[in-house]
């Protein structure tokens, strides 16, 4: 009699994605495929929280490219968005806040604070700028502080007491800097510019973004990194570093974790703290379980990439916005290559993203500002979750196996029905079972609703498990279900099989 | 009563009627023609009062005023020539001594002319005085130049566009006094050594300037310094490439702030090597010169030598163009002295007058030069003090002090004199010395002399004033005569007008004394008339 053989996969997929290696060779614990999920603080595949709108008024075809919000000395906050050629203010209501002298074609804003003042810019644009003294958005250049001419630059960093711009047109490897703690200040003071075109390593580059990061200036250019120490008086400063290779190709990709910097480079999304210890290393590409297909996909970008950053959701979001497509980084905890674990939204095109201080999710829509949104739901209607192992071969990938049963715990869940598939030998033809999840939400320990009605919610953890068919070497295991209403995760899953003659 | 009666008192009373009308009407007449003539003498009264505008003219000048424009003088020619000359020099002296560039430039000319020490030209070719320099006498200072100047006629030259100013003048002295003096005293120590040179050649380096030049000597600092600032401009090109700097433009600092500190401790150093460049020049020069000193005095010493000849200070006079004052030493057989100097520098007249008079340059000597001979001549005639000369005999306000003393005003000759300003100048030519500021101030006073004249008169500085005055004077007596004619007028007619009542009343008194007594009253009054015109 042949023995059933139990293959427990616990926490399935919580590598998250990898499509770098032979799926032959994978770990249960990598998914092939990971959609509108995330990796939770459990460590495990669930669904991603739903995209509501905040904004309900003046966002009709707003298209929103950048977002911004600005905080006063006193607190208070103005929150700012662009597109349509415009620039508008609110997030409930959308107000029309453009500069009348301002003539805006393109919504590809960078926007900082310095100063208790905003500055946003755009190649090829005027700089404008938001002095709460004035109360509106104005051209830099009609600032009762300004001097000399505010450089048209692409990108802007507030940083060392002073805003730093870079890639204006035509003059793509000159940074210039303000004068001291004055933004609209140009000219005269500790005002200035380097240009770095004789110190690219590969001869010639130019500057896409500017960060700034333990102490030092960062100068990203397309293809190399440089590093400046002592930006704290730009007269002085020093090249620090150079790294050769590496780049960034999108300007609003980078964002910083607090003691990193992470960007997307062509050879992917890389840490700029790991790139300076290990150079040009591949090792150091934070993306590299998922490198090859995000690579193809910022080839096959027509939009403007975006990123956030979020600490209470830990994760690093990267959109594709013509592609509709959002790759999710997972920073808790890194593997053991230094990879992040990764995930997919797919189906929703995001086309700006900004994280409030309470980190809050807002991202750009079509009809104005979305939030990241425990709802569950994406504009009132329900989203796909697709959860795919790689295909298991049990440890011993010359067996027959006979697929028995399929065991799943699962935890949150509103009455959703699970769909589980699979399918034998890479073969794309899946069998499906369904399950049905209890009903109730799952309970949200340290979510700070405790004693408000979800402490200890009905739906926890289900158990479910279907009677499953079929014989081959390797098995592909597949669940899908509708996000409605409630968080859903994966916690475990055991598949029963007897294992047949050898092949 | 009688018709006779009757009719003669009516015609007496008629007759007397006619006759008492006709007085009255020559009391009116009267009264009249006496206003007429009241009225007369006023307005002639005013006209007479009416300030009229004087002339005076004397033989150095002349005076007009009018209550318009004030009181114009006009000097003669000869004085205004010599006014004109002496306030050209105040003025062109004035200018000259305030220019700092202009001196310094002729320090600097007469420095590198005759090859003084640079750290001296200042001092050695600024103005002292010009006695020392020329042995005049007196115990002028160098303040007092410029009077000194005039004196010696070098006002057109001084004062004109010929260019030859007083530090022409004094670098030709200084010339003359230093570096000649020099050289005719180490002449005078006979040969010193053989160098076997031409004297002419060695003459003729003395026109050259003693040595390289101040931007020869800068420019070969500068090429000392110059590879060791590239290599420090080299290594902080190095050192900014190598911190990824080279790019860096602030408006603080233009670049980076090395960049700014090497550049400035780079110009810092041309300064001073365009300093050092001055002094080392300066010094090379002097030592060039003192070289040349002794080579020319050994090719004298040659040249004499081969020539047989021996060397006097008339041939180097002669070698140095000064022919005049050699051939005037020759045959004078005087030693060279500020005599000849002077001559020639064009102060032959001068020169001749002091040798004819045996005398010493004075104060007369000076107001010949400047043109002012009249002054000059009444000064040897007179012998007197050219204060009162020039007052009395210079300006003649004979008649308009005439004039004023004619009108009851006490005003002296002096005092026009003084209050037209000339007492500076009168001053300033006896104590033989204007100072160019002084001359300067006179030049901005002296054309004020109506307001002395009217403060003089105690009229004020107001011009209209005196007008006034007059018009006052003959208003009032135009008002008085009115006043007197309508007095008279109405004496008269007040007169008439009683004669009138009287003639009345009696005409009346005539009709109503024939009624009441029931008489012929009327005939008799017409008898009576009748009667009065017969009789």
């Amino acid at each position: 009699m042949k023995q059933v053989q139990n293959v427990a996969i616990t926490a399935p997929g919580y590598w998250g994605l990898n499509t770098e290696d032979s799926p032959t060779t994978l770990q249960p614990s990598f998914a092939s495929i990971a959609d509108n999920c995330v990796i939770d603080k459990k460590g495990r595949i669930a669904s991603r929280k739903g995209m509501e709108y905040v904004t309900t008024s003046g966002g009709t075809s707003t298209a929103l490219k950048s977002l911004f919000e600005f905080t006063g000395d006193d607190g208070a906050k103005v929150f700012f968005s662009t597109g349509a050629n415009k620039v508008y203010t609110g997030t409930t209501t959308l107000s029309d806040g453009t500069p009348g002298a301002a003539s805006i074609s393109a919504d590809n804003w960078q926007f900082t604070q310095l100063n208790e003042e905003m500055f946003m810019f755009q190649a090829g644009h005027a700089p404008m700028m938001y002095d709460p003294d004035v109360g509106s958005v104005q051209l830099v250049s009609a600032h009762s502080g300004a001097t000399g001419t505010p450089p048209q630059g692409n990108c802007v960093l507030a940083a060392f007491g002073r805003l730093w711009v870079s890639g204006v047109n035509n003059d793509p490897s000159t940074v210039y800097w303000s004068d001291l703690l004055n933004g609209a200040a140009w000219s005269g003071g500790s005002a200035g510019s380097i240009d770095v075109q004789e110190f690219w390593p590969d001869g010639y580059d130019k500057v896409i973004a500017l960060s700034e990061h333990n102490g030092y200036l960062v100068i990203f250019g397309q293809w190399s990194i440089l590093l400046y120490a002592g930006p704290d008086n730009p007269a002085t400063m020093v090249l620090q570093d150079v790294i050769q290779g590496i780049g960034c190709v999108s300007r609003d990709s980078i964002q910083s974790t607090g003691g990193d910097l992470i960007f997307l480079d062509r050879s992917g999304l890389r840490s700029l703290g790991r790139t300076i210890q290990e150079k040009s290393q591949p090792i150091g590409i934070l993306s590299r379980n998922v490198n090859t297909d995000l690579k193809n996909t910022l080839a096959a970008e027509t939009g403007i990439v975006k990123s956030a950053y979020c600490r209470r959701e830990a994760f690093y979001l990267l959109s594709f916005p013509s592609q509709n497509l959002t790759y999710v980084f997972d920073t808790r905890f890194p593997l053991e290559d230094g990879s992040l674990r990764a995930t997919q939204w797919i189906d929703r095109s995001i086309t700006a993203f900004y994280v409030l201080d309470d980190c809050t999710v807002y991202m750009g829509g079509t009809n104005g500002i979305l939030e990241y949104s425990t709802d569950y739901t994406d504009e009132g209607s329900t989203y796909p979750l697709r959860y795919y192992t790689h295909p298991l071969d049990f440890g011993q990938p010359s067996t027959l196996k006979i697929l028995k049963e399929i065991d799943l715990i699962m935890e949150g869940g509103d009455s959703y029905t699970i769909a589980i598939k699979w399918a034998f030998d890479f073969a794309g033809t899946y069998r499906t079972g369904t399950v049905r999840t209890s009903s109730g939400t799952a309970a949200e320990f340290g979510i700070s609703e405790f004693s408000i009605g979800e402490y200890g919610g009905g739906a926890g953890v289900s158990s479910k498990q279907i009677k499953a068919g079929g014989t081959g070497r390797k098995v592909t295991i597949g669940i899908e279900t509708d996000i409605s209403t409630a968080e859903f995760a994966v916690q475990e899953m055991n598949v029963h099989a007897i294992l047949g003659r050898i092949i | 009563m009688s018709l006779w009666d009757l009719i003669s008192g009516g015609l007496q009373a008629g007759g007397n009627a006619y006759l008492a009308n006709q007085d009255i009407g020559r009391i009116e007449d009267l009264g009249q023609n006496y206003y007429d003539q009241a009225v007369n003498f006023g307005q002639q009264a005013v006209e007479n009062t009416r300030f009229q505008p004087f002339t005076v003219t004397s033989s150095l000048g002349s005076g007009s005023y009018n209550p318009d424009s004030g009181l114009s003088i006009s000097a003669s020619p000869q004085l205004g020539q010599a006014i004109g000359d002496t306030l050209g020099l105040a003025g062109g002296l004035a200018n000259r001594f305030t220019d700092a560039n202009f001196i310094n430039n002729r320090a600097t000319t007469f420095g590198q002319t005759f090859g003084v020490n640079q750290n001296q030209p200042t001092a050695d070719s600024r103005f002292s005085s010009l006695s020392s320099m020329l042995g005049l006498g007196g115990t002028r200072d160098g303040a007092q130049y410029g009077s000194l100047l005039s004196a010696l006629g070098l006002n057109n030259q001084v004062g004109g566009a010929s260019g030859y100013g007083p530090m022409t003048f004094n670098d030709r002295v200084g010339g003359v006094d230093g570096s000649f003096a020099n050289m005719m005293s180490g002449l005078n120590t006979g040969r010193v050594g053989s160098s076997g040179a031409d004297p002419m050649s060695v003459l003729a380096l003395m026109g050259e300037q003693g040595g390289r030049n101040e931007a020869d000597i800068f420019r070969m600092l500068e090429d000392m310094q110059n590879p060791e600032r590239e290599r420090a401009r080299l290594d902080l090109e190095n050192r900014m490439f190598s911190q990824g700097r080279t790019g860096v433009r602030t408006d603080a600092y233009g670049g980076t702030p090395e960049q700014l500190a090497l550049e400035k401790a780079i110009e810092e150093s041309r300064s001073g090597n365009a300093f050092n460049a001055y002094r080392l020049a300066a010094d090379e020069a002097y030592k060039n010169r003192s070289l040349r000193a002794n080579e020319v005095s050994s090719a004298f010493g040659l040249g004499l030598q081969e020539r047989g000849q021996d060397i006097t200070q008339n041939d180097i006079l002669g070698r140095l163009g000064l022919g005049a004052i050699n051939a005037a030493l020759t045959q004078r057989g005087q030693d060279i002295d500020q005599n000849q100097i002077l001559g020639q520098l064009n102060l032959a007249g001068l020169d001749r007058a002091l040798t004819e008079r045996g005398q010493d340059i004075t104060q007369n000597q000076i107001l010949g030069q400047l043109g002012l001979g009249a002054v000059d001549r009444s000064l040897t005639e007179r012998g007197q003090n050219i204060n009162e000369d020039l007052a009395r005999s210079g300006l003649s306000l004979d008649a308009f002090n005439a004039a004023l003393a004619e009108r009851g005003q006490n005003i002296q000759q002096q005092d026009i004199f003084a209050n037209q300003g000339l007492n500076l100048y009168r001053n300033a030519l006896a104590e033989q010395g204007l100072l160019g500021d002084q001359m300067a101030q006179l030049a901005q006073t002296a054309f004020l002399p109506q307001q002395m004249l009217l403060q003089e008169l105690g009229l004020g500085l107001d011009a209209a004033e005196i007008a006034n005055r007059n018009l006052l004077a003959g208003q009032e007596l135009n008002y008085n005569s009115m006043l007197g004619g309508l007095d008279a007028l109405l004496g008269f007619q007040t007169a008439a007008t009683t004669a009138r009542s009287n003639r009345d009343r009696d005409i009346l008194n005539l009709i109503l004394g024939s009624q009441e007594s029931g008489s012929n009253g009327l005939a008799d009054l017409f008898a009576n008339a009748i009667s009065d015109l017969f009789n």
